[in-house]
């Protein structure tokens, strides 16, 4: 998977958790919490990205997801390593 | 209405230890009274009086006073239950010393305790005691007169039946035991408790088991916690029960084969060593038909390991205590009537003579039925205090009598209580606050789970995360990813835990308790790896 699709399935994920929210403000550089996303709607996005990319996220990982950028950046990491290891 | 419950009246007897051993010889002169297997003692209770005595002079000959102080750091064996019993009708005041300590924490006893005498063994398969003592005794001050090893001939002279005994006037208020706290949750208090105190609890755990002369109690808890020398031998003394040591320590083989082969009809343990005796490949061929009561307390009893002890083991009138060390313990307590629904849905009913009250945790107030609180207790079973140390008993103790357990429960309308958990268990992960137990219950219900344990740990994000430590059962195999999604499908997504990790075993005090600290410690130090 490539950055490009890592990035929209991120945002598709973000859109699902948040339904009310405009897609043209999740920009990469934004912080999510900005956005409107509560540690609730955190959890639950921290789900997604477990299920969907199919790597188990850390507890300490959750600062990784600050921004979408950041967040791709790391996914991109683990899937990376994922596929290292296997 | 509020949640606050009061026992039935009964009658608070003041009678010391050695009024209670006394009885019990005169009353079951030739029961059989105790039983250490793996020493092959075997003792009527006119026997177990006879050696009561002897120990008690041998422990004047000393010069050991009223109110002085002796430890004993042993595991399980005959001459524990001897100190524990001689000691008190000399006025002497036992101090249980977990055989776990090494030096560090047996330095801190020592010192805090200011025991006298020491008595131990040497070594065994799981220490060398006499070095760990050297040890804790380099550079440091404390009253210690003397150790004297058991099975030694410093321990013979001891009960030599020339030496005489002094009867003494000593008063049910007088501080009989100091027992120390675990070490689930940090540095550990001696709580005094009296002969009033202990009398009493272990008197109506007995009528609550309906025990009699005509039982036997198997126990393999260690006798250095209170679930082994109240729960245990002292229920044992005031109803005539036989006291039925299987092993030194918790071996699960050497319980069932004392089950079977003592005719045992009570069986006590925590959780974990039900757990361990269901899953033991000695369990299906074992004979439980002589098995009526028991006991399952120290943590919280998951409910599918009841429903199982009480079918697969045939224990119908397994009973499950509630306390601390701080009520002598028990002070909440279901009974042997109690359905089997009712047994696992509640820890039963306050103790004869027992005040049970449920506070909210900031303001004090009185919670309503149906709302979770503080458990707070008053009457007989509370300590005297906390060993030289008032501060911590004001904070522990109200000015009113209220123990405050730092335990969290749920009062039904009958009286009954549901614990839910430990005040400082609780995790506040995102400002909602998430009960351990809670999260723990829900873990067993996967079908591969055999025990689960759940901790919370520091989070830059939420403040503190969920974390859970699994140990699945037997053959079986499971992926992170596969407990979070159970977890996600079925319970509230905060708390679902952040990291499950799978285990062999938990840290576990001597006394079977998981040490929730150390898991928090293993989850900070793995996340940190990785």
């Amino acid at each position: 998977m490539d950055r490009a699709q890592i990035e929209k399935t991120l945002r598709e994920i973000i859109m699902k958790r948040l339904p009310a929210l405009k897609p043209e403000l999740v920009t990469p550089e934004v912080e999510l919490v900005k956005l409107g996303v509560d540690s609730l709607a955190f959890s639950w996005i921290l789900a997604d990205v477990e299920e969907t990319f199919g790597f188990v996220m850390q507890g300490a990982d959750i600062m990784n997801l600050k921004t979408l950028a950041s967040a791709v950046d790391y996914v991109q990491k683990q899937i990376g390593a994922t596929q290292t290891r296997a | 209405m509020l949640s606050y419950a009061r026992g039935p009246e009964a009658e608070v007897r003041d009678l010391t230890l050695g009024d209670l051993v006394r009885e019990c010889a005169s009353k079951h002169p030739q029961g059989l009274g105790l039983v250490s297997r793996h020493q092959g003692v075997r003792l009527t209770w006119t026997e177990f009086h006879d050696n009561v005595v002897r120990t008690g002079a041998g422990l004047q000959s000393l010069g050991l006073k009223p109110g002085d102080r002796i430890g004993v750091w042993s595991t399980n064996c005959a001459e524990w239950v001897y100190l524990q019993f001689g000691a008190a009708t000399a006025g002497v005041i036992l101090v249980n010393v977990n055989p776990a300590y090494r030096s560090h924490e047996l330095s801190y006893v020592l010192r805090v305790s200011r025991i006298k005498y020491l008595f131990m063994r040497e070594s065994d398969s799981h220490a060398n005691y006499r070095k760990i003592l050297e040890e804790s005794l380099q550079g440091q001050d404390c009253e210690l007169e003397g150790a004297i090893y058991l099975n030694s001939p410093g321990w013979d002279a001891l009960l030599d039946p020339q030496l005489p005994f002094h009867p003494l006037a000593i008063d049910a208020g007088d501080v009989t035991n100091i027992q120390y706290t675990s070490g689930t949750t940090g540095t550990p208090k001696g709580a005094m408790l009296s002969h009033r105190n202990v009398v009493n609890d272990g008197r109506f755990i007995a009528e609550r088991m309906r025990l009699t002369g005509a039982d036997r109690i198997c126990i393999p808890v260690p006798l250095y916690h209170c679930f082994g020398c109240v729960i245990g031998t002292i229920a044992a003394v005031a109803s005539g029960a036989s006291i039925v040591l299987p092993a030194a320590t918790f071996d699960v083989g050497a319980t069932l084969a004392a089950i079977q082969e003592e005719s045992a009809t009570a069986i006590y343990g925590v959780p974990a060593m039900f757990i361990a005796e269901l899953n033991h490949p000695s369990f299906a061929g074992t004979d439980f038909s002589s098995l009526r009561t028991g006991v399952m307390a120290g943590s919280p009893c998951p409910i599918e390991v009841m429903k199982r002890v009480v079918k697969a083991m045939h224990v119908p009138e397994i009973t499950i205590c509630y306390g601390q060390t701080e009520t002598s313990p028990v002070t909440v307590m279901s009974d042997v009537s109690d359905s089997v629904e009712f047994r696992c849905s509640t820890v039963g009913r306050p103790m004869p003579a027992t005040e049970i009250q449920l506070v909210d945790m900031s303001s004090g107030e009185v919670m309503p039925v149906g709302e979770q609180g503080e458990l707070c207790a008053r009457g007989p079973l509370v300590m005297v205090g906390y060993d030289g140390d008032p501060e911590a008993t004001k904070k522990t103790i109200s000015p009113d009598g209220w123990l405050h357990s730092g335990d969290l429960a749920v009062m039904r309308e009958d009286g009954s209580l549901r614990i839910t958990g430990r005040a400082k268990d609780m995790i506040i992960r995102g400002g909602e606050n998430i009960y351990p137990a809670e999260v723990e219950a829900f873990l067993l219900t996967h079908p591969k789970v055999l025990d689960a344990q759940v901790v919370g740990i520091p989070c830059d994000y939420y403040g503190e995360d969920v974390v859970a430590f699994l140990r699945l059962k037997q053959g079986q195999s499971a992926e992170v990813i596969e407990m979070k999604r159970y977890c996600r499908e079925n319970i509230a997504i905060n708390k679902v835990p952040a990291m499950v990790y799978f285990v062999e075993q938990y840290p576990l005090t001597a006394s079977g308790k998981v040490q929730k600290f150390k898991l928090r410690e293993l989850a900070v130090r793995k996340l940190a790896e990785a």
